[in-house]
C-alpha cells in the first residue's frame, strides 16, 4: 500500500509536468482589431452660390493612438460666403479593406451627434440634417463666413446610444479633432 | 424584489411563531476550553487539533496551545478528540454542567508502534509567526452577501481598490493586485489579477474563515506575496456527520440584491471513510444607489457552485474539490469616457449627467463583463512514519473573461476583448517534526500558465513556467519560538505579439524572459505573559514584472490615460520588517503592529510630460517605470470589555508610501482610517441568544499627501460613516437560526473614496439595509466555532 501510494504520487507529478510541457502553442495571433479606431476624417465644403467651388480638408492619424502625431489640413475659406458642409468620409485606414465608418454613423444617426465649436467670431455652423426623432445629426451643415480671420474649428462626434437628447452632454466621445481655419 | 423581501418576512414570522410554540429548549450557550500539553515535559503543543465528534467541530490550537468551543448544550455529553502528530490520540467524554468547563489535556508521546493517526492532525507549521488577522464567526456572518474585497475592509490595515460599487480588490498595507496572493481552498488563485477592474473570482460563501497574512510571505506561498496573502478557508470535511447543512438568505435594500447560498454535507458508509459537501450560491443585484441618485448599469448576477469529495482509508486522506464561479457585471455607463475632455467634464459636475442616472432595475447593458473561473483540485495527504505528513496537490484553473464595450452597431457584435488563461499547479510538501521542538515544511511547487486573447490588444499571448523549492523550520522552547525559511523560485516566460501591436502586417515576435531570486524569512515569537505575545518577522520577497507592466499599449478608458509597458523591467524585490504585540485574554485585548517595507525596483505608472494626441483628443500618457519605494505604517486594534454587556473597540491604521527617487508620496495609497465600535449585548433567554447591537463609526481621512498635480481631481474629502448591526440567534428545539440586520451608511452620507477608481464620476453608495438569515439543515449547529 505504502510503496504503491508513493509510486503513484511520483508518477502523478511526472505526468503533470510532462503534459504541461508537451503542449505546443500553435494558436494564431488574432487580427488587429483596434476598437472603434478612426484614422481619417474628410470635410467637404461646397460654395452655395457656385457648385463648382468644392474644397476638401483632411485630418489624418494613420498610425492610430500614440506613435506619430496627426497630419491636419488648414481649412481655407473665402470671406462673406455661405458653404454647404458635409462630413464626406470617416475612415479607419488601418483596416484592410479600409473601413468606412460614415455609413455606420448614417445608419445609426439617432445615436450620434456632431458638435461644432468654432473659435470666437470666426464662422457659424448651422446643422441641417435631422434623425428619426427630429434631433440634429450634423453630418451636414451650413457654414457662414464673415470677415478675414484666423482661428480653429473643433469637431466632436458624440456616441449617445439610447440617451440622445439633442445636447452634447450624454454619451461618450468617438472623435474630438481640431482644424486650423483661415478665412481670407 | 418586493416578492423576495415578502418571502423573507414570511420566514421570519414563521420562525417567531415556532419559537413561541416550544415551551422549553436547552441552554446551548456553554463553553469548553483548556490547554494541550505534553504529559511528561508539560510543554505546550501548538498545532494539536481538537474535535468534538458529536457536532463535527474541529480546530487547531494556537501558538499558546489554547482551545475553546462555545454553543454547547447544557446536560449533553460530548466527546473531545485530541490529536497531535507523534502523540497518542486521546478521547475525553465531557458532560456539560456549567457555563464554562475547563478541560486541560495531557498527551503522551507515541512509542514506535504507530497507532492509527487521524491524518487531519497537522504536523509541522500550520501558522506562520507573521502578523495575521482572521475574519470568522460573527464578523464573517455580518459580511455575508458582500464581495471578498468589501468583507475584508473591517480588518485593520486592509482596504479595497474599487471600480464602481461592484468591483472590489483587497489591499494589504497599501499593496494590491500583483503584490497580493489569494488562496482559494489551498489553491493560488490565478485570474487576470493585474487589472484593477478585475475582481478576484472568489465566492466568500464557501469560507468558514478568511485569514489574512499581513506582510511579505513569499517563502511559504511563493513569489508575488510581497504585500501579503488572503486565505479563503472552508471548514474541514466532516467524516462523522449525517446529512447536515445550512441555507443563507441575504436581502440588500440599496441595490435590491438577493442572495441564496446553500451548503449540504454528509458522510457516507459505516466506516466514515467517505464524505461529500455541495455548496451553491446565487446572487442577483440591480443598480446601486448613492444618497441622491441611482448609478446606471451597476447591476450584476453571480452563479457559483462547489463540490468537495473526501475519502480516507487507513492513513491516506484524499480530497477532490471542484468549483465554478460565474458572474456578469455591469460597469457604470458614466465612467465610459471617450476622451480626456469627457473625464474633466465629469469631474466638474457634482453628479453624473441625468442620462447616466437611473432607477432600481436589473438591466445590464454595455459596458459589462462576463467572467467565469473553473477550478479542480486533487489533494492527497499521507503520513510518512513517525516523521511527518506528505501532501501532494494538483490543480487546474481555467479563467475566461469577456469585456463588452459601448460600440457602434453593438447589437450584432460580441465581446471587444476576451482572455483565456489556463493555470496548472502541482506541489509536494512534507510537513515534518525533526524532534519535538523543531518542526517544519519542505516543499516543491510548480506552475504552468498559458494565456490567449481575442479582440482588441491589451496584453499578449504568453506561456510561463514557474518552479519553486522551499524549506521552513520552527523551533519552540518554552516561551520562545524561532522560525526561519528559505526559498528559490525561477520563472520562464515567453510572450507572443506583433512588433507593432496596431499593425496587422507587422511580424510576430516572441520575447523570452527568465527571472529568478531567493526569498527568505526569519521570525521570532515570545510569550511575555500567558496572554501577551510579541512577534517579529524579517522577510525578503520578490516578484517578476507582470504581463501588463511589460506589454501594455493603449488607452485605458476607465481612467482616461494612455498606458505603455516596458519590456526591459526587472524584478521587484523587498525587505519587510513587521513587529507586533497581541493580547488575547482579559478585559483589555488587542493587537498592535508596525511595519516597514522597502521595495527595490517598485513598478508604477509614471506620467510622461507629453500628452498623446489621438483622434479622441489629447490623452495624458503614462509609462511603467521602476523606482525604489518605502512603505511604512501601523495597525492598531484594542477592545475593552466593560462588563458582561458592554464592549468597545477602537481600530486605527495608516500607511505612508514614498517614492525614494524624489521623496514624493506615492499615488493611490489608502488614507488613514479610524473606527470606533460600541457593542451592547443582551441577556440570553431560552429562545433568543447572542443578541447584540454593534454601532460602528468609520472615519476616512483625506489623502492630502498626494500633490494636486498627481491626479486629475483633488483627492476626496474626509468622511465619517455610521453603520449599525443587530444580530441574534433564535433557538427552536435543537436548531438555532442566525438572524442579523445591518444598516450601512445609516445617515445616508454622500462621500467619495480615494481608492475607488470611479471617484471622479459618482458618490459611494448610500444607506443600505442588509437582512440575513441562516437556517440549519439537519442537526448541525451553525458553524460558529
Amino acid at each position: 500500500m505504502k510503496t504503491n501510494t508513493k509510486l503513484s504520487l511520483i508518477a502523478f507529478m511526472a505526468i503533470t509536468f510532462a503534459v504541461s510541457s508537451c503542449k505546443k502553442d500553435k494558436k494564431e495571433l488574432p487580427p488587429v482589431d483596434e476598437n472603434e479606431l478612426i484614422t481619417t476624417i474628410k470635410l467637404k465644403f461646397t460654395n452655395a452660390s457656385n457648385a463648382a467651388d468644392v474644397k476638401t480638408f483632411t485630418w489624418k492619424d494613420l498610425d492610430g493612438q500614440g506613435g506619430d502625431g496627426p497630419v491636419v489640413d488648414t481649412i481655407k475659406l473665402a470671406t462673406n460666403k455661405i458653404y454647404n458642409m458635409e462630413i464626406a468620409e470617416v475612415l479607419n485606414e488601418t483596416a484592410t479593406p479600409v473601413q468606412n465608418i460614415t455609413e455606420e454613423i448614417e445608419e445609426e444617426d439617432y445615436e450620434h451627434l456632431l458638435v461644432y465649436k468654432p473659435s470666437t467670431n470666426l464662422l457659424t455652423v448651422q446643422i441641417s440634417d435631422k434623425d428619426k426623432n427630429n434631433y440634429p445629426v450634423g453630418l451636414m451643415a451650413v457654414v457662414n463666413t464673415n470677415t478675414a480671420k484666423n482661428g480653429t474649428l473643433q469637431i466632436i462626434l458624440r456616441h449617445q446610444p439610447g440617451v440622445k437628447d439633442g445636447t452634447e452632454a450624454p454619451g461618450s466621445t468617438d472623435f474630438d479633432i481640431t482644424y486650423p481655419v483661415k478665412i481670407q | 424584489m418586493v416578492n423576495f423581501f415578502l418571502k423573507i418576512g414570511l420566514v421570519c414570522i414563521i420562525i417567531v411563531a415556532h419559537a413561541y410554540s416550544y415551551a422549553w429548549a436547552q441552554n446551548c450557550n456553554n463553553l469548553i476550553f483548556g490547554t494541550i500539553k505534553d504529559a511528561k515535559t508539560k510543554e505546550i503543543l501548538p498545532g494539536a487539533s481538537v474535535a468534538i465528534k458529536e457536532i463535527g467541530a474541529f480546530l487547531v490550537v494556537d501558538d499558546d496551545s489554547h482551545y475553546h468551543f462555545n454553543q454547547l448544550c447544557n446536560g449533553n455529553t460530548y466527546t473531545l478528540q485530541i490529536n497531535f502528530l507523534g502523540y497518542q490520540q486521546k478521547e475525553i467524554l465531557v458532560q456539560i454542567k456549567k457555563t464554562a468547563t475547563e478541560i486541560n489535556v495531557l498527551l503522551n508521546p507515541l512509542n514506535s508502534q504507530l497507532a492509527e493517526v487521524n491524518v487531519q492532525a497537522k504536523g509541522g507549521i500550520n501558522k506562520l509567526l507573521q502578523t495575521q488577522s482572521q475574519l470568522k464567526g460573527k464578523e464573517l456572518e455580518l459580511s455575508r452577501g458582500l464581495s471578498l474585497g468589501e468583507a475584508l475592509k473591517t480588518i485593520p490595515g486592509l482596504s479595497a481598490i474599487q471600480t464602481g460599487p461592484t468591483i472590489s480588490k483587497p489591499v494589504i498595507h497599501g499593496l494590491h493586485a500583483n503584490r497580493i496572493l489569494i488562496y482559494n481552498n489551498g489553491v493560488r488563485l490565478e485570474g487576470q489579477q493585474w487589472g484593477s477592474e478585475h475582481a478576484p473570482e472568489i465566492d466568500p460563501f464557501i469560507a468558514n474563515q478568511i485569514t489574512v497574512v499581513k506582510g511579505a510571505a513569499s517563502v511559504l506561498y511563493g513569489s508575488d506575496a510581497m504585500g501579503g496573502v488572503v486565505l479563503v478557508e472552508p471548514s474541514a470535511l466532516a467524516f462523522n456527520k449525517k446529512l447536515t447543512g445550512q441555507v443563507n438568505l441575504v436581502a440588500i435594500s440599496n441595490n435590491g440584491q438577493g442572495a441564496v447560498a446553500t451548503m449540504l454535507e454528509s458522510a457516507v458508509g459505516k466506516n466514515a471513510n467517505f464524505c461529500w459537501r455541495l455548496q451553491t450560491t446565487y446572487k442577483i443585484a440591480g443598480n446601486a444607489k448613492t444618497p441622491n441618485y441611482y448609478i446606471k448599469n451597476t447591476g450584476f448576477n453571480e452563479r457559483n457552485a462547489a463540490l468537495t469529495l473526501g475519502y480516507r482509508q487507513n492513513k491516506l486522506n484524499t480530497e477532490l474539490f471542484a468549483s465554478t464561479f460565474n458572474t456578469k457585471l455591469g460597469i457604470f455607463t458614466g465612467a465610459h469616457i471617450g476622451s480626456i475632455t469627457d473625464l474633466l467634464n465629469a469631474i466638474d459636475n457634482e453628479k453624473p449627467d441625468p442620462s447616466n442616472q437611473s432607477n432600481l432595475n436589473y438591466k445590464i447593458g454595455r459596458p459589462y463583463q462576463n467572467v467565469s473561473h473553473n477550478l479542480i483540485k486533487l489533494k492527497i495527504n499521507y503520513p510518512v512514519g513517525d516523521f511527518g505528513i506528505l501532501h501532494a496537490q494538483y490543480s487546474n484553473q481555467q479563467n475566461n473573461r469577456e469585456e463588452y464595450d459601448v460600440v457602434r452597431g453593438s447589437a450584432d457584435k460580441g465581446y471587444q476583448l476576451k482572455f483565456d488563461l489556463n493555470t496548472q499547479n502541482a506541489e509536494l510538501i512534507l510537513d515534518h517534526t525533526i524532534y519535538k521542538n523543531l518542526q517544519g515544511k519542505v516543499g516543491l511547487q510548480g506552475m504552468f500558465q498559458q494565456n490567449y486573447y481575442d479582440g482588441r490588444y491589451l496584453i499578449p499571448f504568453f506561456t510561463s513556467y514557474n518552479g519553486g523549492i522551499f524549506l521552513i523550520e520552527k523551533y519552540t522552547k518554552n516561551k520562545l519560538s524561532l522560525e526561519g525559511g528559505l526559498r528559490y523560485d525561477n520563472k520562464y516566460m515567453q510572450a507572443r505579439l506583433r512588433q507593432n501591436v496596431l499593425d496587422d502586417n507587422s511580424p510576430e515576435i516572441q520575447p523570452q524572459f527568465n527571472f529568478d531570486q531567493v526569498s527568505a524569512t526569519f521570525g521570532t515569537g515570545y510569550q511575555i505573559l500567558p496572554h501577551l505575545k510579541w512577534t517579529s518577522t524579517l522577510a525578503k520577497a520578490w516578484r517578476p514584472p507582470a504581463i501588463n507592466e511589460l506589454f501594455s499599449f493603449g488607452v485605458h478608458h476607465g481612467s482616461g490615460s494612455f498606458e505603455k509597458g516596458d519590456k526591459n523591467l526587472s524584478e521587484e524585490s523587498s525587505i519587510n520588517f513587521t513587529s507586533g504585540l497581541t493580547k488575547t485574554n482579559g478585559k483589555l485585548t488587542g493587537e498592535i503592529s508596525a511595519y516597514i517595507n522597502h521595495i527595490n525596483n517598485y513598478i508604477y505608472l509614471k506620467p510622461d510630460l507629453k500628452p498623446v494626441l489621438t483622434v479622441r483628443g489629447a490623452f495624458p500618457s503614462f509609462t511603467y517605470v521602476q523606482v525604489n519605494a518605502r512603505f511604512t505604517g501601523a495597525d492598531f486594534l484594542t477592545q475593552y470589555q466593560f462588563n458582561k454587556f458592554f464592549k468597545t473597540s477602537v481600530k486605527y491604521s495608516f500607511v505612508r508610501a514614498y517614492n525614494l527617487a524624489n521623496n514624493n508620496h506615492l499615488e493611490f495609497i489608502p488614507p488613514d482610517k479610524a473606527s470606533l465600535i460600541i457593542q451592547a449585548s443582551l441577556n440570553d433567554s431560552k429562545k433568543i441568544k447572542n443578541t447584540s447591537i454593534d454601532i460602528t463609526i468609520n472615519h476616512f481621512a483625506k489623502q492630502w499627501r498626494v500633490k494636486r498635480e498627481q491626479d486629475y481631481a483633488p483627492t476626496p474629502n474626509a468622511a465619517t460613516v455610521l453603520n449599525i448591526d443587530l444580530s441574534s440567534q433564535l433557538i427552536l428545539g435543537k436548531n438555532s437560526f442566525n438572524l442579523s440586520l445591518s444598516c450601512i451608511n445609516a445617515l445616508n452620507t454622500p462621500y467619495r473614496d480615494y481608492l475607488n477608481r470611479f471617484r471622479y464620476y459618482a458618490d459611494e453608495t448610500g444607506r443600505n439595509f442588509i437582512l440575513r438569515l441562516q437556517i440549519p439543515i439537519g442537526k448541525g449547529l451553525p458553524s460558529k466555532i
